[in-house]
């Protein structure tokens, strides 16, 4: 019952020439050729902008505005997509502020590491700082009753 | 000890101590009561502290809040935000949480340590008054602090006196420590300076300081903006890089700080988060987290991103690398049924780490998922389940399905371009001879930025030279920040800084460089690979003298679309029109006037050989060649264009429509039309990036032309044909981070092989 593959038929974007072709799904497919051969064509203005124009599609227009739509590519069916995700060259952000451990969200989690299990210690002497309660420090003194 | 009902006297000037006795006890059972209350009472005096003092033994603080028992600092309850750089409550205060401050460079106001006080050359020469008012300040803080204190008698005066005559000539940099710290950041202590025979006292705040503050009062808009050249982003004082405030960095897990986590390469940072074994207690808070925290940091290892850091700042990763990240994000994900879509991810990685990276890519897809992947790599091809060929070549050429199927069938196909690549029957040859060294080279010494561990680099001139090495071994730091920076900063005495090196030889041998990267040759529809190589100048002049233009008497100008005259006026030469859609994303449509043409009718209706310019612009540059052959300035462009394969891309392309290997060799191809002067070093990192093996192949073609006719080219590639193209090759390593930096090989690629521990040579092996 599954669909075994993502069927392009007629993609004509930018330099492809009215083309067919069926990916298998599941599967580690590799798109190859020279540069400027239409790889890229193929492979991010049709299939990925497809998928990706169909989930815009199906938002709310107030949601839409928040996003980057993607033009219509030029084919005439694509079938068997599922939500495309693309994970390109680009840079991830210019900002000082943006590290490796912010955009990998490890940092985010090191936060809540050291904000429930850390041990705080003073800056000044290097001490562990610790906080007791009043039973905790008379417990140190007397046995328990 | 006092007694309550004795009368105290406090001094109300001075800070006290005031310890109170509550309660004395014996201790023994049935006492917790009276304790308690007792603990009770002392806290609500003390705000929260309370001392217990045994007699004849030991005296313990305790703390209700978190506090310091010993130097009384107190900090705030700990939360996520108190760890975060982006919000106040985390961040060092200095720096607002970006690491670095814009400072006052302290190498820059004394450029040269090793030069006595009279003789140094303060703020590099550009400001006179400023560097006077330095030298006077030094003497006085050698001085004072040479000098002691005031009132000491005469004679031992005197006798400090010489040696404040000594110090006064002692170089800088072996000036006791305290006094460049007093000079650099100021001193309490006033100060006695000596301008020529007039005396004054007056505070000295440190040289950084006034700096600052004569920047922002300057005598002259000159010295300010000379004086702003020695600012520059410094690692910030006070939390040393760490982005965050003092209190947050004290906070340990596992004996270490937040900051020592993030500090270290990936790969060690796995192994200290794997070896922390948690109480039961913070299992049950923290085991979730730090299982997500080792699972995350294990996908980047997995990516072969290992050598990264958690802290370095995302501006400064390569895009290959920032894809690489995505990826491990989403393996965490977990998700599936997704298709996801990569455009070469094996762009910048040694060969020996493209294998991790498959791994990864086949995980991906075991987890139920679709990968997609634009991809020239041999071994990702080989490793596909499916491979579609495009082509059978680019631009209008291409565009068509040339072959399908699993690897093995893309070989067996004739007439595929990558097939035949890939079974051998096509292939980069290794060059039959290598060229010698003409004796000349740049040698550079001590090289020591970042992981490089005080290296000496030889780069012969005359020859294609590779330098390579897994990710992260120091390639670039050589080559991108110590390398080209010199010589950028000899050719065009610019004020770029190298990185730390002692020296480099033979910068008299070179009289330009030039560095040829994929980024685009330029960013708006407006330029295109005409205007780029220079060929839109001949080609408008060619219009300008036909009969008509004569007639009509257009000039050149009236050939140029970014300029009024010519150009079609209601789009102003774009030959779109932008139409603004507030909520939906700009729609682009043709412009209605001159129906994407970019010139009016009247421009237009001067026609060579039957084309307008704008039918010229739209011809691509194989077919515009025997249309135009006859102009040898348009001829030679156009054949430099045609040699390094872009035959097929228009005259008039917009150059926002090329990709990053397109124009690389459009600017190959620009440099390869100049005049070679023999002492010009062109510097390329990682060109075959985004290139078919036949791409590759043109590629070399170039570059060995650059190099035949006298040039020296350095090249950082990682690619197995470019390396064994080289004449000469510099293989760093053996590990990339803290575990490279070293030059494990050098010399001809035959050379190469013959080392063990060189990966890149027993890669080698297999294609020579």
């Amino acid at each position: 019952m599954s669909i075994k593959q993502i069927s392009v038929r007629g993609a004509r974007q930018h330099n492809l020439r009215n083309i067919d072709v069926d990916i298998p799904r599941d599967k580690f497919v590799v798109i190859t050729g020279l540069s400027g051969s239409g790889k890229s064509s193929l492979a991010f203005d049709t299939i990925y902008a497809e998928g990706q124009r169909r989930y815009v599609e199906s938002l709310s227009a107030y949601a839409r505005q928040f996003l980057d739509q993607l033009e219509k590519p030029d084919v005439d069916s694509v079938e068997g997509l599922s939500p495309a995700i693309s994970i390109e060259q680009k840079t991830v952000s210019r900002s000082p502020r943006s590290t490796v451990g912010t955009v990998t969200e490890i940092y985010d989690f090191l936060r809540l590491l050291f904000s429930s299990i850390g041990q705080p210690h003073c800056f000044e002497c290097g001490a562990p700082i610790t906080r007791q309660s009043v039973e905790q420090i008379v417990g140190g003194y007397t046995r328990p009753s | 000890m006092r007694q309550l009902d004795e009368e105290i006297k406090l001094d109300k000037r001075k800070n006290h101590t005031i310890e109170v006795v509550v309660d004395r006890l014996l201790m023994k059972d049935g006492i917790r009561e009276r304790l308690t209350e007792s603990v009770r009472t002392a806290l609500k005096l003390t705000d929260g502290a309370v001392l217990v003092s045994i007699i004849d033994g030991e005296e313990n603080l305790y703390s209700e809040r978190m506090a310091c028992a010993n130097c009384g600092i107190s900090i705030a309850q700990l939360e996520p935000r108190s760890f975060s750089f982006n919000s106040a409550y985390g961040a060092c205060k200095r720096c607002q949480g970006i690491g670095t401050v814009m400072e006052v460079d302290a190498s820059k106001i004394v450029p040269d340590g090793n030069l006595p006080a009279a003789k140094i050359d303060f703020l590099g020469g550009v400001d006179r008054a400023g560097a006077n008012f330095l030298r006077a300040a030094l003497l006085a803080v050698i001085e004072k602090f040479t000098t002691g204190d005031p009132v000491a008698p005469t004679k031992k005066k005197r006798a400090s006196r010489s040696s404040a005559n000594s110090l006064s000539d002692t170089n800088y940099n072996d000036l006791p420590a305290e006094i460049r710290d007093a000079f650099m950041n100021g001193t309490r202590r006033r100060l006695t300076f000596q301008y020529g025979e007039n005396k004054f006292e007056r505070e000295w705040r440190g040289a950084i300081r006034t700096i600052r503050e004569r920047i922002d009062e300057p005598p002259s808009e000159k010295v300010r903006a000379a004086l702003e050249e020695l600012v520059a982003p410094m690692p910030c004082p006070v939390c040393k890089g760490a982005r965050l405030a003092p209190e947050s960095l004290a906070v340990k897990v596992n004996g270490l700080g937040i900051a020592d986590y993030t500090e270290l390469p990936i790969a060690e940072s796995l192994e200290k988060f794997e070896a922390i074994r948690l109480s039961e207690r913070d299992e049950k808070i923290a085991g979730l987290v730090l299982k997500e925290i080792r699972d995350r940091l294990s996908f980047l290892n997995a990516v072969g991103l290992g050598y990264l850091t958690l802290g370095r700042a995302s501006s400064t990763l390569s895009g290959g690398e920032g894809q690489r990240i995505r990826l491990a994000t989403q393996i965490g994900s977990q998700l599936r049924g997704v298709l996801y879509v990569l455009d070469e991810p094996s762009i910048g990685l040694h060969p020996r780490d493209n294998r991790r990276l498959l791994e990864t890519l086949q995980r991906l897809r075991d987890l139920g998922n679709t990968v997609l992947v634009v991809e020239h790599d041999e071994e990702t091809i080989m490793h596909a389940d499916h491979v579609v060929d495009l082509g059978p070549l680019a631009g209008t050429n291409g565009g068509r399905i040339v072959a399908e199927g699993t690897p093995k069938q893309i070989e067996n196909t004739p007439g595929s371009l990558t097939g035949s690549y890939l079974n051998g029957k096509l292939k980069i040859e290794v060059p039959d001879v290598r060229r010698l060294p003409t004796g000349g080279s740049l040698k550079v010494k001590g090289a020591r930025a970042f992981n490089l561990k005080n290296i000496e680099a030889e780069f012969p001139l005359g020859l294609l030279t590779v330098v390579t090495g897994v990710s992260g071994s120091g390639k670039s730091t050589l080559v991108e920040e110590i390398l080209f920076p010199a010589l950028y900063r000899h050719v065009y005495n610019s004020n770029v800084e190298p990185l730390e090196h002692d020296s480099i030889e033979g910068l008299e041998l070179i009289d330009k460089v030039i560095e040829i990267d994929q980024s685009p040759i330029g960013r708006t529809p407006r330029s295109n690979p005409a205007t780029y190589t220079g060929l839109f100048s001949p080609i408008r002049d060619l219009y300008a003298m036909l009969p008509e233009s004569r007639t009509r008497g257009y000039k050149a100008g009236r050939f140029s679309f970014n300029v009024k005259g010519g150009r079609c006026e209601a789009c102003e030469g774009d030959g779109m029109k932008r139409i603004e859609m507030n909520f939906l994303p700009d729609v682009y449509v043709t412009c209605d006037v001159c129906r994407g043409k970019r010139y009016n009718r009247e421009t237009l209706m001067v026609k060579y050989k039957g084309l307008s310019i704008s039918d010229l612009l739209d011809t691509t540059i194989e077919d515009a060649l025997p249309l135009l052959e006859n102009i040898p300035a348009i001829r030679q462009k156009l054949e430099t264009l045609i040699d390094v394969g872009l035959g097929y891309i228009k005259i008039g392309q917009s150059s926002t429509t090329l990709s990053g290997g397109e124009a690389q060799r459009i600017k190959l191809a620009k440099e390869l039309s100049k005049r070679a002067t023999g002492k010009t070093v062109y510097i390329l990192d990682e060109p075959t990036t985004g290139l078919h093996f036949a791409d590759v192949h043109k590629l070399l073609d170039v570059l060995q032309k650059l190099v035949d006719t006298g040039n020296t080219v350095i090249v950082i590639e990682h690619n197995l044909d470019v390396i064994k193209s080289a004449d000469y090759v510099i293989d760093l390593g053996p590990e990339g981070g803290s575990g490279g930096g070293r030059i494990v090989a050098s010399g001809r690629p035959e050379e190469i092989v013959r080392v063990r521990k060189s990966y890149t040579g027993q890669a080698l092996k297999s294609v020579l």
